[in-house]
């Protein structure tokens, strides 16, 4: 198994108020999977990934990652955990704007500590695997929506990751830009890697082979194709 | 490598920001640029005052007669001789550590050559006055042993008082009237300049023997000048005269002795104070600049939330963000410290160059440890002032910061 969430619970604290983003979410994820989650707006789409990207830690309940409790980790195992094994995906890019398309796509790489040439070299593969080998040297603001998101592709998969997070990435663009980048990620699915996106758009669901349903923080539904 | 890498995106960082950059390094470049030009200055003026001491000889202590209040004058009246000249003697015969001394006796006369005339200070001492008073001879001959002895009528001169008395005349060999006896001209000095208001080329020497016979007509001295040996031995000297002189004044204090040790600490002491002032002052304007520092990267890492959360999300660890906004703020103060050592060498030399051509005898100086200093305090500023910022910055919950807008 490689996700495994047992009664997952989300609560954030503001002051008096507190949420509950997430409510006792129990599911598994198997390798290779590709699962859409869709769910009203505020329903925690974006609380659960962040749980399973490790980025934040649940409030109660146990998520193990390849069998691996993530509670148990310290900080430094955490971003390790995110660089080597996680490629993350987001509806506004989060592109650097002073590095090229190269530098961003190098970076997961910096961090993974690489040299030099071997990170470029690794960022170089990546952009042309996304059809990007001729904009390497741009930076974002020359690049368009759906080539910049193409460039945060190649930045998730640049360290080859298990995972793959995508957070409606689709929701910035055009339909015929959301199609490409629809298809490039059910490709990297198709070569291996688990692919788990939230999208609020229905016929996208329905090209990916399991569907989980939140609702206030619930799973509300489990469909699998 | 890492290190170098993140340096010079830090400097990139800065680079796109030149104007806010700026005026936050402003502050070190002031602070740094302060402390070495300040420093040059302050060494400047202590290298020339030194220097000048020192050039009126070393290791120097004089002897004078104390001016000596009421109450003293009621309770040793009578019994204060003044100083003579059998005490220099005595002090020359019997003190092992002395090796010059000359008794000084001066007096306010009337000189004349031909047409001219003028009053000058006139200076009966003895031949060793030349070393004691570091006097070099320009032309002719200093006063000798056998001047002293056979109370010969003859004169050292200045060159100020060559120049107005004898003009364009060859002062040697002529007959000079002081007071009302003729005396001859046997040798000029060479130029000395002047050092606490004392003007060293306006002078006539004679032999202070034929002073008193002639001139003044009695063996008070103004004072008498000792030069030590050893520097290490100046203390002893000192106390060793004040015995020698308590026991033949009858244990009257009508004199006092004065180091040229004493000159130099004072000196030294006022040099001191001023290097503490100017030290502070830039050791605060440092401070200010880390301030600046402080305030600019904790907006920097404000606005940069956004960027910190992805960075975390794409593996860079608590302590990888830290050393990141750590090492920008390092590049400001770095940056602000090289500027401020270019601004610092250049304002330092270039008072340097002024002062030289204003005042005779001044020297422009850098201090390396001044520049060394000044330059590892601004770097010290930067880290300490980046910490708190950078620190925030590592802090940041990467979930919470990626949706930051
Ligand atoms: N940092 C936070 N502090 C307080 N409440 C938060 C925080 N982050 C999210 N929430 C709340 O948690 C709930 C779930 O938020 P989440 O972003 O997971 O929803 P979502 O399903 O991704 O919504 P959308 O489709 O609009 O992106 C919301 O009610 C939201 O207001
Ligand atoms: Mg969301």
């Amino acid at each position: 198994m490689l996700i495994a969430l047992k009664e997952v619970s989300k609560t954030y604290k503001m002051g008096e108020v507190s949420v509950k983003a997430l409510d006792q979410t129990s599911f598994m994820i198997d390798k290779g999977e590709c699962v859409a989650i869709v769910g009203p707006s505020g329903s925690g789409k974006t609380t659960l990934l962040d749980i399973i990207g490790c980025l934040s830690r649940p409030t109660s309940g146990d998520y193990l990652l390849q069998g691996q409790a993530v509670q148990d980790l310290s900080d430094a195992e955490l971003a390790r955990t995110r660089n080597k094994k996680i490629g993350f995906i987001f509806q506004t890019f989060h592109l650097l704007g002073r590095n090229t398309a190269l530098v961003n796509v190098s970076l997961p790489l910096f961090y993974a500590g690489h040299a030099r040439e071997e990170r470029l070299g690794r960022a170089e593969t990546a952009l042309s695997t996304v059809g990007l080998a001729d904009r390497i040297h741009h930076r974002p603001n020359q690049l368009s929506g759906g080539q910049q998101q193409r460039v945060a592709i190649a930045r998730a998969l640049v360290n080859d990751p298990e995972i793959i997070l995508a957070d409606e990435p689709t929701g910035n663009l055009d339909s015929k830009s959301g199609q490409e980048i629809m298809k490039l990620l059910l490709d990297l699915n198709k070569k291996g890697q688990t692919l788990i996106l939230i999208t609020h758009d229905r016929d996208l669901a329905e090209r990916t082979e399991r569907t989980l349903t939140i609702k206030d923080g619930r799973i509300v539904d489990d469909i699998r194709r | 490598m890492n290190i170098i890498e993140i340096f010079v995106d830090a400097i990139r960082n800065l680079g796109a920001n030149k104007l806010r950059s700026g005026l936050t390094m402003l502050g070190v470049i002031i602070g740094v640029s302060a402390v070495i030009s300040m420093s040059s200055i302050v060494e400047g003026g202590k290298q020339m005052t030194v220097e000048m001491i020192e050039k009126m000889g070393t290791n120097l202590l004089s002897v004078r007669p104390k001016r000596m209040d009421k109450e003293d004058l009621l309770k040793f009246s009578g019994r204060s001789k003044g100083l003579r000249y059998g005490d220099a003697e005595l002090i020359k015969a019997s003190v092992p550590y002395v090796e010059q001394l000359t008794p000084v006796i001066n007096f306010q006369t009337q000189l004349r050559y031909g047409d001219k005339d003028r009053s000058g200070m006139v200076e009966g001492v003895l031949e060793s006055y030349r070393e004691i008073r570091n006097y070099d001879v320009g032309r002719g001959r200093f006063l000798s042993e056998e001047d002293a002895k056979k109370f010969k009528k003859v004169a050292v001169v200045g060159t100020e008082v060559v120049s107005d008395l004898f003009g364009k005349v060859d002062p040697l060999g002529k007959d000079l009237q002081i007071g009302n006896q003729r005396f001859v001209v046997i040798g000029v000095l060479q130029e000395k300049g002047s050092l606490h208001g004392i003007n060293y080329d306006d002078t006539i020497l004679v032999p202070a023997t034929t002073a008193m016979k002639l001139l003044t007509g009695n063996d008070t001295l103004n004072s008498f000048i000792v030069k030590v040996d050893q520097r290490h031995n100046m203390q002893k000297a000192d106390r060793m005269i004040h015995e020698l002189m308590m026991k033949r004044h009858d244990g009257v204090e009508d004199f006092a002795i004065r180091s040229q040790d004493e000159l130099l600490r004072n000196t030294e002491l006022i040099i001191f104070t001023f290097r503490v002032i100017l030290g502070g002052t830039a050791a605060l304007s440092l401070l200010v600049g880390g301030i600046g520092i402080m305030n600019i990267m904790l907006v920097t890492v404000t606005e940069r939330t956004a960027e910190i959360g992805l960075r975390k999300a794409l593996g860079a660890s608590r302590r990888a963000i830290l050393f990141q906004f750590l090492i920008e703020s390092t590049a400001i103060s770095l940056l602000g410290g090289l500027i401020g050592i270019l601004f610092g060498v250049a304002l330092g030399t270039g008072f340097g160059w002024l002062a030289q051509r204003a005042i005779t005898g001044w020297t422009a100086v850098i201090l390396p440890s001044a520049v060394i200093l000044g330059f590892f305090f601004a770097m010290t500023v930067g880290m300490t002032f980046g910490l708190y910022p950078a620190y925030k910055a590592a802090q940041l919950d990467p979930a919470e910061a990626l949706r930051y807008q």
